[in-house]
């Protein structure tokens, strides 16, 4: 890196910094600080939740996969942006109407302020665990780019920032500057592409490159064989991702920020829009590096070597330029997670357990302390994360396998669709779900078996454990698949004790009946909402016949690989994928 | 070495880029001025 790079970041750094403070006299109010005041159009909505959405852990985690397993972890985000049609369409209206700010408040509704309150305080640590992850990633990428081999400092300069701008400036400062932000992401991912494809030989000779070395693998988005990234981790990312589209605070948070909800579902479907063919651009440069350097050991220091090695060769101050995207990716994210995690903090735990209803004032001085203290949680997972080897997109997939799904299937499965659900019911899936997700891996993975589960059966009875062990043995070898499984067995026991426990025990005196009626557009809020989950035009029910042909393609296509191998397979899911999102087009812009 | 997938990709990556940069800060022009013209009735 050139004086010229470091001035370039220097100066886009101290310009974000500059204007979160500029920003901050927009803070009126609490709601200011939470949800932009309701204000955000729909394109503004698309580039914040792409920008929030989009971070380092795309180009330098997804593209370290890429250079590593090959091109099907792009279904990671394709799968996330077909879950956004579906959650802009059918989850977000209904929220947006309850004008609530964040999920656990919106569980307040649905079951018990106690549930609010856990889920809120669990969420936000939750979240501080995902930032740490972010925050690794991104002191990863200073080390391996510039060489500086102080991890540590560079944990700081990324938080600091970040930390500064939202405490600050709140969902303002992350909804004007994400639409800032998104401009050098692109910019710095449209720079950095054609240079990897062009030192690869071109996407041609990349592929048959891969075939002439017998790994034609790489190249295929839907693998049928086996594999940690095959069809069947299709299917539970897709399942991953619709727990993320639709219960996931800091997406959701950004969505309530719309003006009314057409607007939400709008800015929804045009950020799963835009982003699937941008996709590429950050999956493909990892893919073409397995052949103009393959060997590195660490997938996450793949795409720093690409930087920090080939792009100083095409002028100077182009790697600076690619690190504003970068950088900007990264603050985005964090900003807006931490905002998020603030609004759990102080929304959900400190106004519900403090009695008297605070001023306005105090609200505010809540949410900044709770961003200051969720940036120091962060900088300690992220410092711990150093140690570990196992990279940063298999740590968050197995986080987000285990303990994300059971809040979809309590708060958008039961929630919504199931007026039996009792809070019992729901705090004994959420816990009981997330415990048996870690169970899985206990079971399942070798190492922790050995570790920790067998000695502690040995200890209670050696005829269990001998038992246990025995079992072991026969399913272990379905380690590689661990990311694709846990999900499962996480929401299928949330489910499963949901429902067994609603059904045992009955919620008294609870009204919920206004959750039901946002189902219909609620004209008393004064605001404009002509947005109905049935259409009333010929034109939107067509949108949503698309979406429902282009959803069981997209399916169909994934389970025909995994049948047969169907040639065909790919085309069909993809094609599918397509179809999904004209309907979806269609549907949010007609009545 | 670029083919047409390449030039592809960058074209819709080009145009998304110009688009989200043209609309959103005419919408932020929009908005400030409508909060600024709410902010100066209520005073």
């Amino acid at each position: 890196m050139t004086g010229l790079d470091y001035a370039i970041v220097g100066v886009f750094l101290g310009g974000m910094a500059l204007a979160g403070l500029t920003i901050s006299k927009l803070i009126k109010q609490s709601d200011d600080f939470f949800v932009a005041g309701r204000n955000l159009t729909p394109f503004i909505l698309g580039a914040t939740i792409t920008a929030t959405n989009l971070s380092m852990f795309h180009f330098i985690g997804m593209g370290g996969i890429g250079y590593q397993k090959g091109i099907s972890i792009i279904w990671q985000n394709w799968t996330g942006c077909m879950a956004l049609v579906l959650s802009g369409i059918f989850v977000i209206p209904v929220l947006r109407r309850l004008r609530v700010r964040s999920v656990p408040e919106f569980l307040e509704m649905r079951y018990s302020r106690s549930l609010r309150v856990m889920i809120g305080a669990f969420w936000g640590l939750r979240l501080c665990i995902f930032l740490g992850i972010f925050l690794y990633i991104a002191a990863t990428a200073g080390v391996v780019i510039t060489g500086w081999d102080n991890y540590f400092a560079w944990l700081m300069i990324f938080s600091l920032i970040a930390i500064m701008y939202s405490a600050i400036g709140g969902a303002w400062a992350v909804a004007i500057m994400d639409s800032v932000q998104f401009a050098f992401i692109l910019a710095g991912a449209l720079i950095t592409f054609p240079i990897a494809i062009h030192l690869a030989g071109g996407l041609g000779s990349l592929s048959q490159w891969f075939t002439a070395h017998g790994d034609s693998v790489h190249l295929q988005l839907v693998p049928s064989g086996a594999g940690e990234f095959n069809w069947l981790f299709i299917l539970a990312i897709l399942l991953i991702s619709t727990k993320w589209a639709t219960v996931d605070q800091v997406i959701l948070q950004r969505a309530f920020g719309a003006k009314n909800p057409r607007a939400g579902a709008q800015g929804m479907v045009l950020s799963g829009l835009i982003t699937t063919p941008l996709a590429f651009l950050w999956i493909l440069p990892g893919v073409a590096l397995a052949r103009i350097h393959p060997g590195i050991s660490n997938p996450d220091h793949a795409i720093p070597w690409l930087l920090s090695h080939e792009l100083p060769l095409y002028g100077r101050g182009v790697l600076g330029f690619v690190l504003c995207g970068l950088v900007a990716a990264q603050v985005s994210t964090i900003t807006a997670d931490i905002n998020s995690v603030a609004t759990l903090f102080t929304s959900d735990v400190y106004r519900v357990v403090k009695r008297k209803e605070p001023s306005q004032r105090q609200l505010l001085t809540v949410v900044r302390f709770s961003s200051l203290l969720c940036g120091a949680l962060m900088i300690l997972v992220a410092y711990g994360l150093k140690f570990t080897d196992s990279g940063a997109v298999r740590a968050n997939l197995a986080v987000v396998g285990i303990v994300d799904l059971p809040l979809f299937v309590i708060t958008i499965l039961f929630g919504l669709f199931w007026k039996r659900t009792t809070w019992q019911g729901a705090m004994a899936g959420f816990f009981g779900g997330g415990a048996l997700g870690i169970m899985s891996y206990f079971v399942i993975v070798p190492k922790y078996f050995d570790g920790s589960l067998f000695p502690f059966l040995h200890a209670i009875s050696p005829w269990v454990a001998a038992h246990a062990a025995a079992w072991h043995e026969n399913i272990k070898v379905h380690e590689k698949s661990m990311l694709s499984i846990a999900p499962f067995v996480s929401s299928g026991a949330a489910v499963v004790i949901t429902a067994v426990v609603s059904l045992l025990t009955r919620q008294k005196n609870y009204q919920c009946e206004k959750v039901w009626e946002c189902f219909k557009a609620a004209p008393e809020t004064g605001e404009k909402d002509d947005f109905h989950l049935i259409p009333s035009s010929l034109a939107g029910r067509m949108g949503l016949v698309l979406i429902a042909v282009g959803f069981f393609s997209f399916l169909g296509g994934i389970i025909s690989a995994a049948a047969c191998g169907l040639p065909a397979a790919t085309t069909i899911a993809v094609g599918g994928m397509a179809v999904l999102f004209v309907g979806g087009v269609l549907r949010v812009y007609t009545q | 070495v670029l083919d047409w997938g390449t030039y592809a990709i960058e074209a819709v990556g080009l145009v998304i880029m110009c688009v989200w940069i043209v609309v959103p800060a005419r919408e932020f022009k929009r908005i400030f001025k409508s909060l600024k013209e709410k902010e100066s009735r209520e005073k």
